[in-house]
């Protein structure tokens, strides 16, 4: 074992059992992509994956099942959330506004991936940068798109993790094509009622609609799913007529008479 | 949520970019249908379960999530229309409505037995197979059922399907037999189920995994798709269908039983049902029911005829404490306490029980009172016929009577206490009443202080000899035991006060360490108040000793060697400690006072002596010297008589241990020239002894053979007499050295004559007297103004640590305290009530 401190022994043995696939005795196929798991670790943690092993289907026998119709880079962030209970979204601006040592790691992996080169520049929330924002761009996306598996997988505390990360990314990549995907994701790929991610995006969204609108992505997706439409409008108004730190909605009878309307 | 409503007046109709046309719908649910045939039809293994999650799911996410629902329910439906409900129907045949209806003659019960198997086992096949395919379809709709049915309150499809069942085939009728009677199948299958325990019940075997199974079913499901625990199909369909039927049989059961058999066999039946009952709980029915048909056997067995058994002739509970039945009481005793927690039949025939018995005891001993009473006036020739037991007088077999009957008493509380202990668990509310009940029975026996002192006086002074501590504990504890018993416990305090007495004075005692955990005991069971005085008595002896010790190293001190010494061995007692008039000098008491009698010039100066030395550390105490108690040692030395061979032609040197009184007589006889004798009356002016203690002295030392030193004229066996006449006997004789004169009455503890127990009774009732005034006094100068009813309860509770005062005297003494103007009668009170006085 890499190490033996006692505190952490817990997570690094799921680890390390993830990291070396022994003593699998489950198969997860995703678009030609294979992992060894462990039914103790991912069955007890999404009911839907129990049921498949568990089952008299096909899958219960040949303990193999292939997730053909996901993503296998979400399916993967997915199994690392079940054994370390964390995933990376490639977002870097938790560490931001700390020392400039702190951003070297960032700069680099940032060259590395992209290949572009572009000059750090330390963003803060109340200014949305134009470079680094691509990192949390990324995230938004993928941090959505976690979001969705873990719907759809049943992953209760997969869904709060991915909202936080999300949270984290999005000052930084509002104004991005991105984030107009996150919402055309979060609309078409979980149900109305599930508001846990959407209430974070629609009121980012409320509160930058001015810019947003003027973006072509954003508009046509407003104009297409008018509930999208309607629910960043309500959010813009309670920004206007409430404190933004309120995270309730206004009242109807506020927005209904206003002047402005 | 507000937004819910805005919402949906805003919805979009479906667009085809969001995916939701009617086409892929069908094309998924076609995918899906097909599936779920193959699952009903046990084809499972064949599917992917990955693509039919995925269907169901994107159908949801596609909003479609109610078509995808009713389309479930609608494919399920007609799936129990066509296959589950033909199966079902063909296993209700005609023979077994006929058996359910109850209008087949004829058919064994085997037979009816195999019938209902099969009628079981296919309802539990139909059953599991729905269960088994209603799981797999419920985890393919997994995430409708999460999200879709969460979301608009719908039953799951699990709860629905569930519901199909009970409503298709449960609560329906099948086939034609069933058609006209309006039987349901779980009409059929109570009746199978019952039919088949009510066989178990009769001894036959019955397949209890197959009922149980069946069972398991009706847990399952509910009355409605609300699911509320306490609507399950098998409380409110089974259940109460078999409670009613274990009803009428057990009711019959116990009729039975009460006709044909005893109450041993009855309790064990009883218990064997209620293990059997238990039993099916577990393995046959539910656990549910397990306290409900309990308490129905309870009723039934137990209750309903508790009584009738209890008093039946030779196995009730009498033949039960009798013959000592401790498997049939301890039976008993679990039935009563799981009907009854206060055990209020039991407690009852048990007090009756030790009353009887103790009844039985209190009649034997008075009996035996009375027998032995004629039997020692006829004499010694009815002594003699009395078998080769000691010669003993009447009084003597008293005592032995009055240890008998503690004896007995204590074997039976033995009895009592080994059943309470093997059978009744130790029961706090029986051991309760058992003990008033001994209580009670003992204080019925007006001796009963008397004999329980007796007792232990005897096992202190004999019984104890030679016993390891642990035994005389046990000895202890059970002289504890009784004196917790009795009522009286004033009069017991006076006995125990004579009785110790006599003990310590006469060096009776066997052990002082054992006489001082009886008392440490005693302090504990009645309280300080009681002790003090028993305590006092034994400071009294030890400070003697010290004092005798003291007073002769005084007397070695004063080196006044000349004089004749007599070596004093003194007792000082506290006047208020020991019971003067108990311990002895017969007239005492008559004479008002103490009585004195003329001491002997040797004696006297020995007297004033240590008197001299008492008073010169304890000024201004008066000393008493009681004559009646107490004894000497006296040499005596028997001349040779002249002209005689053997031994009495030698002098002869003997010490005569005797009574105080006895020595004052010898004395007398020391100033006798030889051949001078003194008469009764000549002894009784010089020494001033009363005549009953004198003619008893004279007895001992002039009649008993044993220790005749004097001789009396006329030579007979008669107690010596006023005109008797008296000389020193120098023919006397004997063996040892050391005599101890015999002792006619004194330091013998015994029972007590018809007169003396009066006696003793009188000054007891005087004492109560007292302390009855001085409780009045002092509560009704506590409360000024009392009713006669309060008053005297509140004097009975003050009192029952003591005694039981008689109400025929707490009115005199009131009337007395009235009349010495302590109180006043409250003339206008509407209750007699009365008023203190200052």
């Amino acid at each position: 074992m890499a190490t033996p401190s006692t505190l952490d022994q817990g997570p690094s043995v799921t680890a390390s059992m993830y990291s070396s696939g022994k003593y699998s005795d489950m198969t997860i196929i995703c678009k030609g992509k294979t992992f060894k798991v462990h039914q103790c670790i991912v069955c007890l943690q999404s009911k839907p994956l129990a049921a498949a092993m568990d089952g008299k289907f096909k899958e219960g026998t040949s303990k193999e099942i292939d997730l053909e119709d996901d993503a296998p880079e979400i399916v993967e962030k997915m199994l690392s959330y079940m054994y370390t209970l964390d995933y990376t979204d490639g977002n870097q601006s938790i560490i931001v506004d700390s020392t400039e040592t702190a951003m070297t790691p960032a700069k680099t992996k940032f060259h590395k991936k992209s290949g572009r080169t572009i000059e750090f520049v330390p963003s803060s929330i109340t200014a949305p940068p134009s470079g680094l924002s691509q990192f949390s761009a990324d995230a938004l996306l993928t941090n959505t798109r976690v979001f969705v598996i873990a719907d759809k997988y049943d992953i209760q505390g997969l869904k709060q993790l991915a909202t936080k990360k999300y949270k984290v990314a999005v000052p930084n990549a509002w104004n991005c094509t991105e984030f107009v995907g996150s919402l055309r994701l979060l609309y078409e790929e979980t149900l109305e009622s599930d508001r846990l991610l959407k209430d974070v995006a629609v009121k980012t969204a409320g509160k930058h609609v001015k810019d947003l609108v003027d973006r072509g992505e954003f508009a046509a997706l407003c104009r297409l799913n008018g509930e999208l439409g309607f629910e960043i409008l309500r959010a813009s108004l309670t920004i206007k007529t409430c404190c933004p730190s309120c995270q309730g909605y206004g009242s109807v009878e506020t927005y209904d008479n206003a002047t402005w309307y | 949520m507000i937004t819910g409503k805005g919402r949906q007046k805003i919805r979009p109709p479906r667009r085809p970019l969001i995916g939701s046309g009617d086409g892929e719908f069908d094309a998924m649910w076609a995918i899906l249908r097909e599936a779920l045939k193959e699952i009903h039809e046990k084809n499972a293994s064949k599917l992917s379960f990955e693509q039919l999650y995925r269907a169901s799911y994107k159908i949801v996410l596609k909003k479609q999530g109610d078509k995808l629902y009713d389309k479930v329910k609608e494919f399920e439906e007609q799936w129990f229309g066509q296959e589950v409900m033909t199966a079902i129907g063909s296993l209700i045949t005609p023979n077994l409505v006929k058996i359910t209806l109850g209008v087949v003659a004829g058919t064994t019960a085997n037979e009816r037995r195999l019938l209902g198997e099969i009628f079981l086992t296919g309802l539990r096949s139909s059953w599991q197979d729905h269960i088994t395919v209603m799981n797999m379809t419920t985890d393919v709709l997994m995430y409708m059922d999460r999200v879709y049915c969460a979301d608009n309150r719908k039953a799951s499809i699990f709860t629905t399907s569930m519901g199909l069942f009970r409503e298709h085939i449960l609560r329906s009728t099948f086939g034609k037999a069933t058609e006209n009677s309006g039987l349901t199948t779980f009409d059929i299958l109570n009746s199978v189920i019952l039919d088949q325990i009510g066989m178990e019940r009769e001894g036959d075997v019955i397949n209890r995994n197959l009922i149980r199974s069946n069972i398991y079913m009706l847990e399952g499901l509910y009355e409605s798709d609300d699911e509320t625990e306490n609507e399950k199909l098998y409380l409110t369909v089974f259940e109460i269908e078999f409670l009613k039927a274990s009803r009428n049989f057990y009711q019959k059961e116990c009729q039975t039983l009460l006709r044909e058999s005893d109450a041993s066999s009855w309790l064990r039946q009883t218990k064997k049902r209620l293990l059997e009952e238990e039993d099916r709980c577990q393995t046959t029915i539910s656990n549910l029911t397990a306290p409900k048909i309990a308490k129905v056997v309870e009723e039934e067995m137990v209750s309903s005829h508790l009584t009738e058994f209890l008093a039946m002739e030779g196995s009730g509970i009498t033949a039960m404490i009798e013959n000592d039945r401790y498997e049939d009481l301890t039976l008993l005793y679990q039935l009563i306490s799981r009907v009854d927690p206060t055990k209020e039949p039991l407690k009852i025939a048990l007090q009756a029980r030790v009353l009887e018995l103790g009844g039985d005891i209190n009649k034997n001993i008075s009996n035996t009172d009375l027998l032995t009473v004629p039997a020692a006036e006829e004499g010694e020739a009815a002594e003699g016929e009395k078998s080769k037991a000691p010669k003993q007088t009447q009084q003597g077999k008293q005592t032995t009577a009055a240890i008998k009957w503690v004896d007995e008493v204590l074997q039976l509380k033995d009895k009592f206490d080994t059943m309470w202990m093997n059978c009744l668990d130790e029961d706090l509310i029986l051991q309760t009443a058992l003990t008033r009940s001994f209580s009670d029975f003992i204080n019925l026996f007006q001796r009963c202080s008397e004999y329980v002192s007796l007792f232990i006086d005897d096992n202190l002074k004999r019984g104890i000899k030679g016993k390891t501590e642990a035994e005389v504990d046990v000895v202890l504890d059970k002289a504890t035991t009784l004196i917790r018993y009795i009522q009286d416990k004033d009069m017991f305090e006076r006995y125990y006060k004579k009785h110790l007495a006599r003990r310590l004075l006469h060096g009776k005692s066997e052990s002082a360490d054992v006489e001082k955990q009886m008392i440490t005991r005693m302090k504990q069971e009645i309280g300080n108040a009681f002790t003090t005085k028993l305590e006092g008595m034994f400071k009294d002896m030890s400070m003697s000793e010290e004092l005798t010790s003291g007073y002769r190293s005084h007397i070695r001190n004063l080196g006044d060697m000349d004089r004749k010494v007599v070596d004093l061995s003194i007792n000082v007692l506290t006047t208020n400690h020991w019971p003067m008039e108990s311990m002895g000098g017969a007239n005492a008491r008559e004479e008002g006072g103490r009585h004195n009698c003329t001491w002997p010039s040797e004696i006297n100066t020995l007297q004033e002596s240590f008197k001299a030395f008492y008073l010169k550390e304890r000024n201004g105490r008066m000393l008493t010297w009681l004559g009646f108690l107490g004894n000497a040692d006296i040499r005596c030395v028997f001349p040779k008589i002249p002209g005689k061979e053997g031994v009495l032609g030698r002098e002869r040197r003997h010490e005569i241990s005797v009574p105080t009184y006895g020595m004052i007589i010898l004395l007398l006889f020391n100033d006798l020239a030889k051949g001078e004798s003194l008469s009764f009356e000549e002894i009784q002016e010089r020494t001033n002894i009363p005549t009953q203690d004198l003619s008893r002295q004279l007895h001992s030392l002039a009649v008993h053979p044993k220790c005749k030193v004097l001789t009396k004229d006329p030579a007979s066996k008669d107690s010596p007499k006023a005109g008797d006449k008296f000389s020193f006997n120098e023919k006397f004789t004997s063996k040892a050295v050391k005599i101890k004169a015999p002792v006619i009455s004194g330091s013998i503890n015994k029972v007590e004559g018809e007169e003396e127990r009066k006696d003793t009774e009188e000054r007891n009732d005087e004492h109560r007297g007292n302390v009855i005034d001085t409780v009045i006094v002092r509560i009704m100068k506590a409360r000024k103004e009392l009713t006669h009813q309060l008053l005297f309860s509140e004097v009975i509770t003050q009192l029952s640590q003591r005694f039981k005062p008689d109400l025929g005297m707490m009115k005199r003494r009131t009337e007395s305290l009235i009349e010495r103007e302590y109180l006043e009668r409250v003339e206008e009170a509407s209750a007699p009530t009365y008023r203190y006085l200052a």
